[in-house]
């Protein structure tokens, strides 16, 4: 009868011998980055951390002392301003930054020809390096030569002191670190509105959707996730800016457009007070942690999705 | 979309605008780079001016380091990318491709690590690079370099491999390969594209990177971006039609390679922040 | 010899047991089909005996040889998978050679293989394709070129069929068949489908939740199943099962209807199986209220009720009936099947 299942009875064994070899090999794929990563960033950023409660030097032992790097940084009015600039920076880069990207993304996904060479041209400055474009923009914005100050005023418009006052050098900087940052998230702008299905902008036509009663109630809430992701990263990238303050103003004149990465810097390499930068550090992390712990979640959670095994 | 045509000419004017924006400060340096020191700073500002090669020829004698750090850069960068993107591939594979529960830690020791500020690492790093003799040496601003590139070519490279059919990986091995040579022979070379882009975004980041080599290069090893800041900020008068030139000399690689494969970086960055 | 054997082969993923110890005896040169719906483990057993998964328990012996720690590339088989997994840089002939070419094989035999193989595949003047530039059919062709090149000991199919249309689907059917009389080697074939299953092994494998539930010619499964599923699985439309109770006088529907009943009338029997084509008109059948009535040109199906119980017939002839009106059928007594409360077939 063919319907015998079984006719022999064999002892069941376990096979452990290709699970132990794909460890093997996820091992030591792995490992390589991430000894690299504990090396680098996890030790040094835990290094940093316990730094940051002692006074300490290069060449000098380093000395315990508690919390007084910390009740000295929150009792220095430097400190605060500085934080509170940094603040400020981060709103106004990360607000015009995607103003900009969006409102280029929607140009672009307009009916265009060429749109390939537009595109290129609209993504270069993603190619740029921050000393290069304070090289450009100081260039740009010289307050008695620059091509921008010449444009204002043959526009009969008064001329600004670009770089002259903290103020002007702040807004330098923050046009710097927009045209520089604006490339990455219009593109990724633009990937979501053409990820919009057609049919949703035709029926929202025929509806009688004006132009703008169609990016407010089709496109943006489509876009509205890219939008708040990029916002978040782009906030993690402004809170640590360090580049374009340190070549084109030096944090100067004194402290007046030092951001918190620079003011680390300048603590700890400029006057060498390592424990005192260390504590800047720890506001800088939990700033950016705060900022992160979503896109962390998130990525986690798309590397390894509930429904796969 | 804009059926009229006042709202195609909206368009397009905006459109000048934006491209104004975005490309002409580039474009502005260039022609910059070609003027002869006196016209730099001609008043009202021209755009071409009796282009000459002056200022390259100069370099050399102005910032007699700026050769060496280019050469120092496209070292850095080189190794950089070349290590980021071995270690990349190989834990791309691993992560797409084996399900061991364990692979979660290091996935989110991944996740987690790269949103570190690297300012934060410069100063416990450096008394360490001391001790070890690396400072002034290319050694830690690769290193350091790909720790905090490998994180995001990593996840980049693994949603492509997660595009391609593990069927073809199977099928392989069914043929004869074992399980690397599998992803070696058949997946990896339907990646290079993609591969191809993400050395680039890499390799930008690395040749753009400007604090590591500040912090731990002090003459050897320093790179072009710290060369240029250095002559920026020179308190006897900047020589600008020698930083034109230098800048444009630094700017010109990225450039180059980022205008003729905007497409292929577009998909990678769009796939990077789709999937996260 | 290439004879299968698995032995109580069993796959577990971590608190999951998705195979629980089969046994299949394949003797050299059968074309053995494993079907079931989806979920069953079929698949799981052919990618373990493939080597694409890992043997949590039991044997699985190839020609003589455990194969259980063997690498893929090393068990000697060939396997066609649903979505062809052709490479798609590599042109068709460069598929095909490929597995030659890494057992470094001359490339003069390489050559001489692929065009045998494509000559009996008809596939010669698209050697130089790649695998986007073909159709659906095509594709499927190569997929079986490249098993065929290598002259394994054992072909293996995962549902090869089911990305081709219809029409499509019954061709490649026939020339599978057709292919495996020619080439002898022993296939093992994968499917959900019980049509395929029926038309081309010699011999079935039902599974179920990582079980076997029977195994046997296409014939067998057909007129002896040995339970429920396995007589529902096979066969379409399905079995009508009817509810009831066996007494001397025959078996007796939920709704107290009597049946026309077999000589043997086991006390056991809750369920009374009859397949459509086993119901026949007879003006002294058993009452049906008509409510579908589908012709399909050379048969006509009826979906009635048997008081309130579902039954399906299929009719050579032409019929013609009013839905709710009453029609007459009668069983053929020697394809009425009966079965135990617990699903398994006594008669």
């Amino acid at each position: 009868m063919a319907t015998n299942a079984s006719t022999a009875a064999p002892i069941p064994r376990p096979n452990k011998r290709s699970r132990y070899s794909e460890n093997l090999l996820a091992a030591t794929a792995v490992t390589p980055p991430i000894l690299l990563l504990v090396l680098f960033i996890g030790i040094p950023a835990v290094a940093l951390l316990a730094t940051a409660f002692t006074d300490y030097s290069p060449g000098i032992e380093p000395e315990f002392i508690g919390w007084k790097n910390f009740t000295t940084l929150f009792n220095s009015s430097v400190f605060y301003s500085i934080l509170l600039r940094n603040i400020g920076y981060v709103i106004g880069v990360v607000s015009l930054q995607l103003l900009v990207a969006l409102g280029i993304a929607l140009i672009l996904d307009n009916e265009l020809p060429y749109r390939r060479i537009w595109m290129a041209l609209l993504i270069a400055p993603f190619a740029i390096s921050p000393v290069v474009g304070v090289v450009i923009w100081k260039n740009l914005l010289d307050p008695s030569y620059g091509l921008v100050n010449y444009v204002v005023s043959s526009l009969g418009l008064p001329t600004v002191p670009w770089m002259s006052t903290p103020l002007t050098s702040m807004i330098a900087v923050v046009i710097v670190a927009v045209w520089r940052g604006f490339p990455f998230i219009a593109i990724i702008l633009f990937a979501a509105l053409r990820g919009i299905p057609v049919e949703v902008k035709e029926a929202a036509k025929i509806d009688g959707a004006t132009s703008f009663q169609i990016f407010w109630h089709v496109k943006l809430p489509f876009i509205m996730p890219a939008l708040s992701i990029m916002a978040l990263f782009e906030t993690i990238f402004a809170v640590r800016e360090f580049d374009t303050i340190q070549t084109m103003t030096g944090g100067g004149p004194g402290t007046s457009t030092s951001l918190l990465s620079h003011y680390l810097y300048r603590t700890a390499f400029g006057t060498f007070r390592f424990g005192m930068g260390a504590a800047v550090g720890w506001v800088m992390l939990a700033l950016t942690m705060l900022m992160a712990a979503l896109i962390i979640w998130r990525a986690y959670r798309d590397m390894f999705p509930k429904n796969k095994a | 979309m804009s059926g009229n045509i006042t709202g195609r000419i909206l368009v397009f004017v905006l459109l000048c605008i934006a491209v104004i924006w975005a490309f002409f400060p580039i474009l502005f340096m260039i022609s910059s780079s070609f003027k002869p020191g006196n016209l730099i700073w001609s008043y009202p500002p021209k755009l071409i001016a009796e282009p000459t090669f002056a200022n390259y020829q100069n370099i050399a004698t102005l910032f007699p380091r700026f050769w060496k750090s280019f050469f120092n850069s496209v070292i850095v960068t080189a190794l950089t990318t070349a290590l980021t993107l071995t270690m990349a591939i190989a834990s791309a594979f691993v992560f797409s491709r084996l399900r061991q529960p364990w692979l979660k830690v290091p996935a989110f020791l991944m996740i987690f690590v790269r949103m570190f500020p690297g300012i934060v690492v410069v100063i416990p790093l450096y008394p360490v690079f001391n001790e070890l003799g690396w400072l002034d040496t290319v050694t830690p601003l690769v290193l350091c370099g790909a720790a905090f590139a490998v994180s995001m070519a990593t996840l980049l490279i693994k949603t492509f491999v997660d595009d391609i059919p593990v069927d073809l990986e199977e099928a392989a091995m069914i043929d004869g390969c074992s399980r690397v040579g599998a992803f070696i022979r058949i997946t990896l070379p339907l990646l290079t594209p993609a591969i191809a882009a993400v050395s680039l975004v890499v390799a930008i980041g690395s040749w753009n990177e400007y604090l590591f080599p500040l912090v731990f290069t002090s003459n050897d090893a320093r790179t072009a971006p710290v060369i240029i800041a250095i002559a920026m900020s020179n308190e006897d008068g900047v020589a600008w039609g020698g930083i034109m030139a230098m800048a444009t000399a630094y700017l010109a690689p990225p450039l180059l390679l980022v205008l003729m494969l905007h497409k292929q970086i577009t998909n990678v960055m769009t796939m990077g922040a789709v999937k996260g | 010899m290439s004879r299968v054997q698995i032995r109580q082969a069993g796959k577990r993923y971590a608190a999951v047991e998705v195979l629980k110890g089969v046994s299949v005896d394949i003797e050299d040169g059968q074309f053995v089909v494993l079907v079931g719906p989806s979920g069953c483990g079929k698949s799981t057993l052919l990618r373990m005996i493939a080597g694409l998964e890992e043997i949590s328990s039991g044997e699985i012996d190839i020609g003589g040889r455990v194969v259980n720690d063997l690498q893929p590339k090393d068990r000697d088989i060939a396997m066609v998978f649903q979505s062809y997994a052709l490479y798609p840089h590599k042109t068709v002939a460069d598929n095909m050679g490929f597995a030659l070419r890494l057992k470094r094989v001359p490339e003069a035999e390489i050559k001489a293989k692929v065009m045998r193989a494509a000559e009996i595949l008809s596939l010669t003047n698209l050697l130089d394709r790649y695998p986007r530039q073909l159709s659906g059919g095509q594709r499927q062709r190569v997929a079986m070129g490249r098993a065929i090149v290598r002259d394994p000991q054992v072909f293996l199919f995962d549902e090869p069929l089911s990305n081709l249309d219809a029409k499509l689907r019954v061709q490649m059917r026939a020339e599978i068949k057709e292919l495996h009389q020619r080439l002898k080697t022993t296939t093992i074939y994968v499917t959900h489908d019980q049509v395929e299953a029926m038309t081309m092994a010699d011999k079935i494998v039902v599974m179920r939740d990582g079980s076997i539930e029977q195994i046997g010619t296409p014939l067998e499964l057909y007129d002896r199943p040995k339970n429920m599923f396995v007589a529902g699985f096979i066969g379409s439309p399905s079995m009508n099962f009817i509810k009831g109770t066996m007494s001397s006088p025959g078996f007796t529907t939920e709704d107290g209807i009597a049946l026309p009943t077999p000589a043997e009338r086991p006390a056991s029997a809750t369920v009374y199986g009859v397949r459509p084509e086993h119901l026949r008109l007879a003006d002294d059948g058993i009452p049906l209220e008509v409510v579908v009535l589908e012709p399909t040109g050379s048969e006509t199906i009826v979906l009635g009720k048997l008081g309130k119980q579902n039954i399906t017939c299929v009719f050579r002839e032409r019929i013609s009936a009013q839905a709710g009106s009453i029609i007459r059928v009668r069983p053929d007594l020697q394809a009425v099947h009966l079965f135990d409360q617990n699903g398994a077939a006594i008669r």
